[in-house]
C-alpha cells in the first residue's frame, strides 16, 4: 500500500525528513499552518495502539523472559545492548544498518514511524543562559547564536502540548515549565532529597520533569504507571509523534506520510540558488524518486542528517550541501552517564509504594554556576536517579542460601535503595565526527557512515567527580554498602547524539542560522540534535521541539513574505 | 566503599584465586570442554527441574516445580547463553550426580528430599557469598559458578511465571496513580514487576 505510483502527487508545500521527535513536530506545524506537507520516513509505519504489540503482554508471556537470544546478540551486537524481547521490534537490525565505528560508538536507531519518540527517556529540561552563553565564556565550539529569552515562550508552547509533569523549583539555570502536577518522590527519595539540601543548599533533589501524564491531556492518558512505556502505550500515557503530533498533523488533512522512504539527498536548484526538493528509495520497490517541495525540514536525526548533507553534491556544494563552513558532521556530541553510586538504607522498612513510577529524581546541576569554582573541569552534570526496595531480581545475587527462607526472602520487598549517576555535558570538539565512508556502501548503495567520537579529559575528570560526589551524598545520608563506579560505556551510549550541523552567528564557522535555517540555502531548516550548538548536561529532547516549533513559525512567514 | 576497602576486597580475591580457584580450572571453566546439544538438556530436564524445586520449594505458595521452572532454565540456557557456559552448567549438573553418588550411592534424582538439600547445600557452599562485590569480581573473571547460574535462574524463571507472579508476588498489571509511600502491611510480598 505504500509503493510509491508514478503519477502521484510528487509536490508539496512543504517536506519533513524523519517522523521522530522533532520531524512529528515539524509535521504538525507546517500542517496546523495549512501547508500541504509530506512527512517521509525510511522505516515501517507504526500506528498509535494497534502497533504496538508486546504492550499488554505478561513477564510469562516472553518465552526466554527479558533476555535476548544468543543468536539475537550475536545478530545485533549494538542494539541488543538497549533492546529487550519486549521492544526489539522498534530497534533497527544492525547487519542490515551497518555503520563504521572508528572508536567504538553505539548508534541506537529506530527505523519506523515515530523513530526513538517511542522508546525515549521522556525527560524534557530547558536549558538557559547558563548553558547558550557557556561556548562563548569558555571558547569551547562557536556561540549560540540565540539566548534563553528567544526559546522561552517556544518552550511554554511544546511543553502545553507535549504535557510535561514537574515541580517548579525556581532555579536560575533550570527553568521551571509549563508543568502538569508532579509524580511524587518516595520516602527514601525524600530522606536522600533532606540530606542533600541540608549539607549544601545550593543542591535540591525534584521529582524528574517527564513527558508522562499525572491527567487526561489533549484526550491521551493519564499514565496508569506500568512503566512499560518502550513498549509504546496503549493509554497514551506519555508523549511520542505516534500518539501525540503525528494523529494531530493528520486530523488537518494537509499530512501526506510516506514510510519506507529513504531520503539520500537533497536537490539544489543552482540557479535559485534555493533546494528544489530530495531524491528518495522506495524501499519496497527500490525504486527513486524525487519530491518536490517550497520549504524543507531536515530531521533525521543527528548523525543521519549528517550524512543526508555530506551525500548531497553539487557544484555550488562540493563538500555537502551548505556545507561551506566544512563543519557538516563535526562536533558530534553525546552526553556520559557513566559516573554514579548506589547503596542501601536500613530506614522505612515498614514503607512500599504502589504502582512503577516511569521516572525517577533530578538533582540539578550544581558545579560550575559562577565562573570562580574550580573542579579540575569546566560546564556540569545533573545526577538523575531512582529510589527503590530491593526485589528478586537483586537478591537473586545477593541473598544467601536456598529452600524456603531463601524463598521467602526473595519474595518479600527488600531494603531501601538508591541508584544515581551523572549526566554530564560533553564540548564540541571539532574531532568528534561523523563522514561518509570512501568505499563501503549499504543495500541500498549509499554510503555507510564512519563515525569517530572518544570522550576526552574534561569529560573524564567531570566523571570522577559526579562518581565522588554521589558516593559522599549518599554517605551522608546514612547509606550502607555504598558502591561507586564509572561504567566504561562508550559514545552513543545516552542516546543524545547531537552538534553535526551547528546553529551559529557567522556562516563560516557554522551551518545554521539562528533560526534553524541554513545559512546559504535559505528554504532548508535543521530542527533535530544535529543543530545543537552545544550539549549542556540537559535531556535534550525538549529543545529540539522547541526549537522545531520556532523554525516552523519562522519558515511559514518567511514563505508569505515571499523570502523562501 | 572507599577505596581501601576496594583494594581489601581485590586483595583477598587474589588470595582466593590462588587458594581455591586455580588457573586450570579458571581454563577448563571459561573454555568449552563438548558442544551442549538439545539431547544433553532434555537429558537432565527433570535433574533441572527437582534443583530448582529444592531452591524454591513449595510452600503455602506454589514452589518451582509446579510454576514449569525447569523448562523456562533450559530454555533461557539453550537459546541465551554461550558454549562455554552451558557445557559449565552441564558440567555442574554433572557433578551434583558425582556428589550424591559418592555420598549417599544414587543419583540426586534417586535420593530423598533430605539427602536432596544437603546435596545442593554442598554446592552452595561453594559459591562465595561473603562480599556482594567479591562475588560480582569472581563471575567477572571466572564466569559464573554453575550454582550461581542455576539459583539466579530459578529465581528468574519461577518470579517471572504466572505461578510465581500472581500467588507468591502481587501482580499488578495496572496500577494506576503511583502512591509513593504505603504502609507495608503484614505478610505483604513484592511488587512482580518494577
Amino acid at each position: 500500500m505504500y509503493i510509491i505510483k508514478r503519477n502521484e502527487q510528487h509536490t508539496y508545500d512543504a517536506i519533513v525528513v524523519g517522523s521522530g521527535i522533532s520531524g512529528g513536530w515539524a509535521a504538525m506545524e507546517l500542517c496546523k499552518k495549512g501547508l500541504k506537507t509530506l512527512l517521509l520516513e525510511r522505516g515501517r509505519d507504526v500506528t498509535h495502539i494497534e502497533d504496538y504489540p508486546t504492550a499488554h503482554m505478561n513477564p510469562w508471556d516472553f518465552k526466554f523472559g527479558l533476555n535476548n537470544t544468543l543468536e539475537d546478540r550475536l545478530a545485533n551486537p549494538v542494539q541488543s545492548n538497549v533492546y529487550s524481547p519486549a521492544d526489539k521490534h522498534y530497534y533497527v537490525n544492525d547487519y542490515e544498518h551497518p555503520y563504521i565505528q572508528e572508536q567504538p560508538f553505539n548508534w541506537f536507531r529506530g527505523y519506523q514511524v515515530g523513530g526513538r519518540s517511542l522508546t525515549w527517556g521522556r525527560q524534557c529540561y530547558r536549558l538557559s543562559d547558563l548553558d547558550f552563553e557557556a561556548n562563548s565564556k569558555d571558547g569551547n565550539g562557536v556561540d549560540w547564536p540565540i539566548r534563553y529569552k528567544d526559546v522561552e515562550k517556544w518552550y511554554d508552547y511544546v511543553e502545553s502540548f507535549v504535557g510535561v509533569s514537574g515541580r517548579k523549583e525556581n532555579l536560575k539555570h533550570l527553568p521551571d515549565g509549563q508543568f502538569l502536577n508532579p509524580m511524587e518522590l518516595n520516602c527514601i527519595e525524600k530522606h536522600l532529597g533532606e540530606s542533600v539540601n541540608r549539607y549544601d543548599t545550593s543542591r535540591i533533589l525534584t521529582i524528574a520533569r517527564i513527558a508522562n501524564l499525572t491527567r487526561g491531556w489533549h484526550s491521551r492518558g493519564p499514565c496508569l504507571s506500568r512503566n512499560l512505556c518502550s513498549r509504546g502505550c496503549p493509554y497514551g500515557g506519555y508523549f511520542s509523534s505516534n500518539s501525540s503530533t503525528i494523529p494531530a498533523a493528520a486530523a488537518t488533512g494537509n499530512l501526506t506520510i510516506k514510510p519506507y522512504s529513504i531520503v539520500t539527498e537533497l536537490l539544489l536548484d543552482e540557479n535559485s540558488r534555493k533546494a528544489k526538493g530530495v531524491r528518495v528509495i522506495d524501499t519496497i520497490s527500490n525504486e527513486v524518486f524525487e519530491f518536490r517541495s517550497k520549504i524543507i525540514f531536515v530531521n533525521a536525526s543527528t548523525i543521519a542528517t549528517a550524512g543526508i548533507l555530506l551525500n548531497s553534491k553539487s557544484t555550488r556544494f562540493p563538500n555537502g550541501f551548505g556545507n561551506d563552513s566544512g563543519e557538516v558532521g563535526h562536533n558530534l556530541m553525546d552526553h556520559h552517564s557513566s559516573a554514579g553510586a548506589q547503596g542501601q538504607h536500613e530506614y522505612f522498612s515498614n514503607l512500599y509504594y504502589k504502582g512503577r513510577r516511569p521516572c525517577g529524581f533530578l538533582i540539578p546541576r550544581f558545579r560550575n554556576l559562577s565562573a570562580d569554582e574550580n573542579h579540575g573541569f569546566i560546564r556540569g552534570y545533573n545526577i538523575q536517579g531512582r529510589g527503590e526496595r530491593l526485589e528478586w531480581i537483586d537478591k537473586s545475587r545477593s541473598v544467601h542460601g536456598f529452600g524456603k527462607d531463601f524463598k521467602e526472602q526473595v519474595i518479600t520487598p527488600g531494603p531501601w535503595s538508591v541508584w544515581m549517576g551523572g549526566w554530564g555535558e560533553c564540548l564540541p570538539y571539532h574531532e568528534n565526527k561523523v563522514i561518509l565512508d570512501p568505499l563501503l556502501k549499504d543495500k541500498w548503495g549509499q554510503p555507510q557512515l564512519r563515525i569517530d567520537f572518544s570522550f576526552k579529559k574534561n569529560e573524564k575528570t567531570m566523571m570522577n567527580d559526579i562518581r565522588e560526589t554521589s558516593g559522599e551524598m549518599l554517605e551522608r545520608a546514612g547509606f550502607k554498602d555504598i558502591r561507586t563506579f564509572i561504567y566504561d560505556k562508550p559514545g552513543g551510549s545516552t542516546i543524545h547524539e547531537m552538534g553535526t550541523a551547528r546553529m551559529g552567528a557567522d556562516p563560516k564557522t557554522s551551518v545554521l542560522n539562528k533560526y534553524n535555517q541554513i545559512h546559504s540555502v535559505k528554504n532548508v531548516f535543521i530542527t533535530d540534535g544535529s543543530c545543537m550548538t552545544s550539549s549542556a548536561c540537559q535531556s535534550p529532547s525538549l529543545t529540539y521541539m522547541a526549537l522545531t516549533a520556532r523554525a516552523c513559525e519562522y519558515a511559514f512567514l518567511e514563505l508569505k513574505r515571499g523570502n523562501l | 566503599m572507599d577505596r581501601r576497602n576496594y583494594l581489601k576486597s581485590v586483595l583477598a580475591l587474589i588470595g582466593l584465586g590462588i587458594g581455591s580457584f586455580s588457573l586450570v580450572k579458571w581454563f577448563k571453566q571459561t573454555t568449552p570442554k563438548f558442544v551442549v546439544t538439545n539431547r544433553d538438556w532434555e537429558k537432565r530436564r527433570s535433574l533441572i527441574t527437582e534443583l530448582a524445586e529444592v531452591i524454591i520449594p513449595t510452600t503455602e505458595t506454589p514452589g518451582a516445580k509446579e510454576a514449569g521452572v525447569g523448562n523456562y532454565i533450559i530454555s533461557v540456557m539453550s537459546k541465551c547463553y554461550d558454549q562455554s557456559q552451558q557445557s559449565a552448567f552441564i558440567s555442574g549438573l554433572d557433578d551434583v550426580d558425582h556428589f550424591t553418588k559418592s555420598q549417599f550411592g544414587r543419583l540426586f534424582m534417586d535420593c530423598d528430599a533430605s539427602s536432596r538439600y544437603d546435596a545442593v547445600q554442598h554446592f552452595s557452599y561453594s559459591l562465595v557469598e561473603s562480599s556482594p562485590l567479591l562475588l560480582k569480581i569472581k563471575n567477572k573473571l571466572f564466569g559464573k559458578s554453575f550454582f550461581f547460574m542455576l539459583r539466579e535462574l530459578t529465581v528468574e524463571g519461577y518470579c517471572t511465571s504466572q505461578l510465581g507472579s500472581t500467588r507468591a508476588l502481587t501482580y499488578d498489571p495496572v496500577p494506576g496513580a503511583y502512591e509513593a509511600c504505603i504502609s507495608l502491611s503484614e505478610h505483604q510480598t513484592s511488587w512482580a514487576t518494577k
